[in-house]
């Protein structure tokens, strides 16, 4: 089904035929490894580094085996294979959506040129930044998600865990092909840094700080999937529309993986609504820790801040590297090629609001500088979406309650927000009032040690933890109490 | 926002950062090549702007973070030509450092011009801690700081080795001792 909108257009029909991925390879791949032995030899010698970090940095809880999906092929249909796999035995791989032989450069300076198959001396510092900086995102979620094992509150729900951590292993393979095959030892190097650098490594740390910080708890792991990746969605998208061809090849197929993310984050917060707007139906008003249940007003607070940190992500408002990225054809707008404008914006302006003597206000800006603000617009839009199907489970409640998404200028440290104190509601206030609600507004410390409270494991195929609904269905039309995991006999004690 | 320094310097937050006759002065007074900006006059900058200003409230430098998505950061710094090398550029990347940590940026980007000091100002990044090629993307942690202390000496002044603990002079070969790379003073 495609949707139309007024603004982008329709959306194009899905085209190319489907690619197997050879499994012979010791790299899965479809980028004919086997002919260039030179690559091949030194994506050998990262693999033995990569799975060193994975067994240090990866996944905690010990297992056997994990109901994992698989890439097989990269066209429309049947991409994915579902099996038990031991996690280590996971195949990682390569994998670039189809060619197009006659793809041109969509957007910029370079508009209708034939896309690059090599990096443009010009534009490879650039490039490789933009692959360093999306590369250092992947494994650090990873990091940050080590311990959540242990705390699960459903194999379901573990099994959907190391899913979003095998993939997320995945895409740091993807960008490392891209490091190897094209910026020769620079790029190697880089490739071997993005195993050195670890989440909340002092001396090295990952290249944001929100990617330092531990996940503690499975609320904020699925409000981290549902917002923070949703955000790498957005990224994504942009560099699916470079002119470097094989990026945007790359991107396009982890894209494709990416939707289970979103899917793990946004099922995940709903399940944990449900189950606090049941009990709050049952109790006529009111949900506390102590009915086994996050209250309401606890998730709201999870909710604002990890959309405000992942609003901070996309940098400030007004970029001139952005614009830049732009006209040089490195990086387009969310659904380039279904906008309705020229593609090269250089007359083009837009509105951005900004805080000016205590007030929210409004000024013109010009569109290519703003191009930060324009993908962070379109993810917001896209974020309102989830809460909507979350506050359709507190309407099926009959309650009255919503959650709702906080005032883009809230709890920003970057960009024309940083520096002012506005709630939630959109309010621009003086530092000693914003100071003395925020509380009200953002986990306490007590509000996060209540919730870890909560999070004691639930092994049992088909059990859940008292704090989260079950899910409607199972993964790839299993049922919910299927043995997706099997731990291992250290992992059960 | 202001911030005052021992050297009688300031940092000044610019709320709506435009193109004007100090910047016009301090960075278009770079050498040919090094920043290529091409605004006009009152034509509002994209990124967050600081100026530095001295005692007597001159604009002497300025400093820019432009952030992208995932913490790309990047860092502009500009010093004003008759004010180089009395360790204003060193302030400036000391309170650039600053601003990047506030928002949760670990490291913060360059890329040098193609301009006749190209040379000097590699060495000088590098000296403060930035990594990579002179003609491609360098690279610094956040928080590694260049140590100031001998920053502020002036040109020409006598080195005294006796003072210095690690028996190594700041790079000034001419005045005798070891170089110290780290202290190197360009």
């Amino acid at each position: 089904m495609s949707s139309v909108d007024d603004r982008t257009g329709a959306a194009p029909l899905p085209a190319g035929p489907l690619s197997k991925i050879d499994y012979s390879e010791r790299i899965p791949n479809n980028v004919n490894l086997a002919e260039d032995r030179r690559l091949q030899r030194a994506l050998e010698g990262w693999q033995p580094k990569f799975l060193d970090w994975w067994r240090t940095l990866g996944p905690a809880l010990p297992t056997k085996d994990v109901y994992l999906r698989t890439a097989i092929a990269v066209g429309r249909d049947g991409w994915a294979h579902f099996a038990h796999v031991p996690m280590e035995e996971y195949r990682w791989g390569i994998f670039l959506a189809e060619a197009d032989p006659d793809r041109t450069v969509k957007f910029g300076k370079h508009k209708g040129e034939p896309a690059w198959q090599e990096v443009p001396g010009e534009h490879r510092a650039d490039l490789l930044r933009l692959i360093v900086v999306q590369g250092d995102t992947e494994p650090a979620s990873v990091e940050q998600q080590r311990v959540l094992g242990n705390t699960a509150p459903s194999i379901y729900d573990l099994r959907n865990l190391f899913q979003v951590n095998v993939e997320e292993g995945r895409h740091l393979w993807a960008m490392v092909y891209l490091l190897h095959a094209y910026f020769g030892r620079e790029g190697r190097e880089e490739a071997e840094q993005l195993l050195k650098r670890n989440s909340g490594d002092l001396d090295a740390p990952r290249i944001l700080g929100a990617f330092n910080e531990e996940t503690t708890d499975w609320l904020q792991f699925f409000m981290f999937t549902y917002f923070t990746d949703r955000d790498g969605k957005y990224q994504l998208g942009t560099l699916k529309e470079s002119a470097f061809d094989p990026l945007a090849r790359t991107c396009e197929f982890m894209l494709k993986e990416e939707a289970h993310h979103m899917f793990v984050g946004t099922t995940g917060v709903q399940r944990i609504v449900e189950r606090t707007a049941q009990v709050m139906k049952e109790n006529g008003g009111k949900a506390t820790f102590e009915d086994g249940v996050i209250p309401l007003e606890v998730i709201q607070k999870y909710l604002n801040f990890q959309f405000s940190v992942s609003m901070d992500l996309f940098g400030s408002e007004q970029s001139t590297n952005a614009g830049n990225y732009y006209s040089s054809g490195l990086k387009g707008r969310w659904q380039e090629t279904r906008r309705k404008d020229d593609h090269v914006l250089l007359d083009d302006a837009r509105m951005m609001s900004y805080v000016e003597d205590g007030e929210i206000k409004e000024k013109e800006v010009r569109m290519l500088s703003a191009l930060n603000l324009d993908l962070r617009d379109e993810y917001a839009a896209d974020c309102a979406n989830g809460v909507r199907r979350w506050n359709q489970e507190l309407e099926d409640a009959e309650l009255e309650d919503r959650l709702l998404l906080p005032h883009e200028g809230f709890n920003r440290k970057v960009g024309v927000y940083a520096g002012h104190f506005v709630s939630p509601e959109g309010e621009v206030l003086d530092e000693a009032t914003y100071e003395q609600q925020l509380g009200d507004w953002l986990p306490t410390p007590e509000d996060r040690q209540a919730v870890a409270d909560l999070m004691v494991p639930e092994y049992e195929y088909g059990k859940f933890a008292s704090w989260i609904a079950a899910p409607k269905t199972g993964i790839n039309d299993q049922p919910v109490e299927f043995d997706y995991v099997h731990l291992a006999e250290e992992g059960v004690a | 926002m202001t911030t005052d320094s021992a050297d009688g310097l300031t940092w000044v937050r610019e709320e709506a950062p435009v193109w004007d006759a100090d910047k016009s002065r301090v960075i278009g007074g770079a050498p040919e090549g090094a920043f290529v900006l091409g605004f006009e006059d009152g034509q509002a900058l994209p990124g967050d702007w600081w100026a530095v200003r001295d005692a007597d409230d001159e604009v002497v430098g300025y400093g820019r973070l432009d952030t992208t998505w995932g913490g790309d950061a990047e860092i502009l710094l500009a010093v004003a030509p008759d004010r180089q090398e009395s360790g204003i550029g060193t302030f400036i990347l000391d309170k650039l450092d600053d601003e990047a940590a506030a928002r949760g940026i670990n490291y913060v980007h360059n890329r040098i011009g193609d301009h006749e000091r190209r040379d000097l100002v590699h060495d000088w990044l590098v000296v403060r801690g930035f990594r990579g090629p002179i003609d491609g993307d360098l690279r610094k942690r956040v928080g590694i700081k260049h140590e100031t202390g001998s920053s502020t000496r002036r040109q020409g002044e006598a080195y005294d080795v006796s003072l210095d603990s690690a028996d190594q002079a700041p790079g000034h070969e001419e005045q005798g001792g070891y170089v110290n790379v780290e202290e190197h003073q360009y």
